[in-house]
């Protein structure tokens, strides 16, 4: 990075650890994503899409298998931030996990993972509003955007998310402009 | 061959080179003019340049999930950087319904999407249905404003020829009594929802002359003429596998086929039109295979340009002879200017707090219609600009889509809102008419060749200050007719992409004078009368509404006059 974007970032980012730790950060977003990686932490991987999207009354992301697609989606990116801000967000998820539970992410608890992806879900929106979008302009989206926008796209365009979370019509064969909305009738999957 | 069809196929070798009509393209126009001409008993042949399409067939993708495509419904960034231009319009479903910007290019002096299709049913395929007559309010307007010359023809002549061609490609639709948006003999329209309904009934109250309807749509509400009904899928682009739209695979292919008097040729690229000085008329076309490259030459009585407006002003432009050194019948020096094509991308989204209780069933393939209600008369004469925009709306509930950009949870408090139907929304997008303006214009390049030898073509547009002016009373309008009926959240939207309503039109124009226009009432060319052009380069404005059922009335219309004078002797 030349030094006058570095201090530029600085300046709009403000000063101390979160500078630091952007700065760091922008350093990573260059080079060639590891995408390997992607595919030797599958589990890792479907289970932060579970966190976002958990099994309930209906599957969860990774019974309907999100991480699949985005793992596809990542691999067919050409943006080398988002990936590269995507791939470091999963390893620090990693060695986060470790430093404060001693466990990689996919041995913690329920509630620990929801713990450690709402530390991300902080990271990622330090800068809302305007400074939001100019921080996203230089460093490229968050991890948790990126993670929660790619597992609701794959989640809610899935099988077991577009049947069984969501209400899925292959062939409607009618259209009813005006109906009663039934106690706990889903959204329509499709548009 | 793999792609063969089951009407009479001209591949190679052909042992027949000459029938009574050719007719270049498969589109909308150029399948209806080839079901009219068949159908009058002549012997037609049908050039297209892509592959070819058949009907149920080639519609590989239209009974496939979401989840049977590898990006879903996405388009992947590979998309973007190769086809910029095309993946801007398709997504996975209709892709390959597209062109690849890498084989076709083009020449944007000023950014200007050319979208295409360029197989057996062009664009007639992937088209958006929606289907709106002009009226004299459309007709006169050159003459009165004095923008662009004057129509040689007016509602009236048209009239039956709308009735003849709604009748053929089946329209559902209110048949609401508005005078500047004369109406047809419709099936049932689609229902609205009820936030469509809410919006409907508070611009009644608030407004005279202003109206909200269904939109009127060659989708079929009922079973018509053998095809549909229409399933209620909203995936029409990808071909319907139940006929139930209108194209020209699903339905004026197949009647001109019926009369045994049609071929097709696909793979076949016009180069020229053929002048034979001593008759003063065309003779024929020449070819290049697409495929093998290799030329070759078809003859008829007449001949039918029906490319889309770039591309037949372009084989006009490329038709040059020591008789017409600046393109085929352009004694004018029309040909290739008054491009224009509507403008869109511009209104208003607000949000509604009531209706909780209610939601719809099944993927209507439409929205609703807000017909032109600017300079229609003294009392609604607009001070900053003429003509108009029409809007078209859609209201729902907010879904999966929606949620995920607006909300900030996640877990299982996230996954419920996803799955649960979200407040009421209502979308509202103008169609602004585009004046005539000789600058607006595509023209062919001198050196720059695409890979079979034929000049690329140049696009020279840009919308000017009378549309600009629209677009922001546009903007405003939506917004008042939101705030009046008290949406929440109200946001205005700009975006402008020259190109991507795909309505691009008049680089051929009809006109009363030879001087100053290309094709006579009939679309006869001034200076060839034995060749008529009736797709979208035919307009002499552009009107609001979705042109191209004018386009196929115009075609039906032409189609009528050309074998009616060929009887005659005339041509």
């Amino acid at each position: 990075m030349n030094r006058k974007k570095f201090i530029a970032t600085l300046s709009i980012l403000g000063i101390g650890s979160v500078a630091g730790y952007y700065g760091f950060q922008f350093a990573k977003t260059k080079g060639t994503p590891d995408l390997n990686f992607l595919d030797n932490n599958k589990d890792l991987l479907a289970d932060l899409c579970e966190t976002i999207i958990p099994k309930t009354n209906t599957p969860g992301a990774k019974e309907a298998m999100a991480h699949e697609f985005v793992i596809y989606s990542l691999k067919h990116s050409k943006e080398e931030a988002l990936v590269n801000n995507f791939i470091n967000g999963l390893k620090d998820v990693q060695s986060y996990s470790l430093s404060k539970y001693d466990k990689p992410f996919t041995q913690l608890t329920k509630n620990e993972q929801i713990q450690v992806v709402a530390h991300f879900q902080e990271i990622g929106k330090n800068f809302s509003g305007g400074l939001g979008k100019v921080r996203n302009k230089i460093l490229g989206k968050s991890f948790f955007s990126i993670l929660k926008e790619k597992t609701s796209v794959g989640y809610c365009t899935s099988m077991l998310g577009a049947k069984q979370g969501l209400a899925y019509e292959y062939v409607p064969t009618r259209f009813i402009g005006c109906t009663d909305l039934l106690p706990g009738q889903k959204s329509w999957a499709t548009k | 061959m793999s792609d063969s069809l089951n009407v009479n196929l001209n591949i190679k070798a052909e042992a027949q080179i000459t029938y009574d009509a050719i007719v270049v393209g498969s589109g909308i126009t150029g399948g209806f003019a080839a079901k009219e001409l068949c159908e009058k008993g002549l012997k037609t042949l049908v050039l297209e340049r892509g592959r070819n399409v058949e009907h149920i067939k080639d519609y590989t993708t239209a009974m496939k999930h979401p989840w049977e495509f590898e990006n879903r419904l996405e388009i992947t960034d590979e998309d973007r950087t190769t086809n910029p231009v095309q993946s801007m319009s398709y997504d996975p479903g209709n892709k390959h319904f597209y062109v690849n910007d890498q084989d076709h290019p083009y020449i944007q002096q000023k950014p200007y999407n050319w979208i295409r299709g360029y197989q057996v049913g062009g664009r007639s395929l992937t088209w958006g249905r929606q289907v709106y007559r002009f009226s004299d309010l459309d007709f006169e307007a050159n003459l009165k404003d004095g923008h662009g010359v004057d129509w040689p023809i007016r509602y009236k002549d048209l009239e039956p020829w709308y009735n003849y061609v709604e009748q053929f490609i089946g329209v559902s639709g209110c048949a609401d009594a508005i005078p500047h948006l004369p109406h047809g003999d419709y099936l049932p329209a689609m229902d609205m929802n009820c936030i469509e309904k809410h919006l409907a009934e508070s611009i009644k109250k608030n407004y005279d002359q202003r109206w909200l309807i269904s939109s009127r749509v060659a989708n079929l509400t009922k079973g018509f003429k053998d095809r549909g009904p229409c399933n209620f899928r909203n995936l029409c682009s990808r071909g319907c596998p139940y006929g139930g739209y209108f194209s020209s695979n699903s339905a004026s292919l197949p009647a001109a086929n019926a009369t045994g008097n049609l071929t097709i040729r696909p793979h076949a690229i016009v180069q020229e039109i053929i002048y034979d000085p001593q008759t003063k008329k065309a003779k024929g076309v020449r070819i290049i295979d697409e495929l093998t490259k290799e030329t070759m030459e078809f003859y008829a009585k007449i001949i039918f340009l029906n490319a889309s407006t770039i591309a037949t002003a372009s084989i006009l432009l490329n038709s040059k002879s020591s008789y017409f050194p600046n393109g085929f019948g352009n004694s004018s020096g029309q040909v290739g200017l008054n491009l224009m094509d509507h403008h869109k991308g511009v209104g208003a989204t607000g949000m509604y707090e009531g209706f909780k209780d209610k939601y719809y069933a099944g993927r209507r393939p439409a929205g609703v219609y807000i017909p032109r209600f600017r300079n229609l008369n003294e009392q609604t004469k607009h001070p900053d600009f003429v003509r108009g925009y029409g809007y078209q709306a859609d209201g729902e509930r907010s879904e999966w889509p929606d949620v995920m950009k607006d909300d900030d949870s996640f877990g299982e408090g996230y996954k419920q809102k996803l799955s649960t139907p979200g407040p009421w929304t209502m979308w509202m997008g103008a169609w602004g008419e585009c004046l005539p303006n000789s600058e607006n214009k595509i023209w062919l390049d001198a050196e720059k060749k695409d890979k079979w030898g034929m000049p690329l073509v140049n696009v020279n547009f840009e919308h000017g200050a009378n549309d600009m002016a629209m677009r922001k009373d546009a903007k405003e309008s939506a917004q008042e007719m939101l705030e009046k009926a008290n949406f929440k959240n109200i946001k205005p939207f700009e975006f402008l992409f020259p190109g991507t309503a795909i309505h691009e039109m008049g680089t051929a124009r009809m006109g009363r004078d030879p001087k100053t226009s290309v094709l006579n009432a009939h679309n006869q060319m001034h200076d060839v009368k034995n060749v008529f052009i009736t797709d979208g380069s035919a307009m002499a404005s552009s009107g609001c509404q979705n042109p191209s059922l004018t386009y196929m009335a115009l075609t039906a219309r032409a189609c009528d006059f050309a074998v009616s004078e060929l009887k005659k002797g005339n041509i």
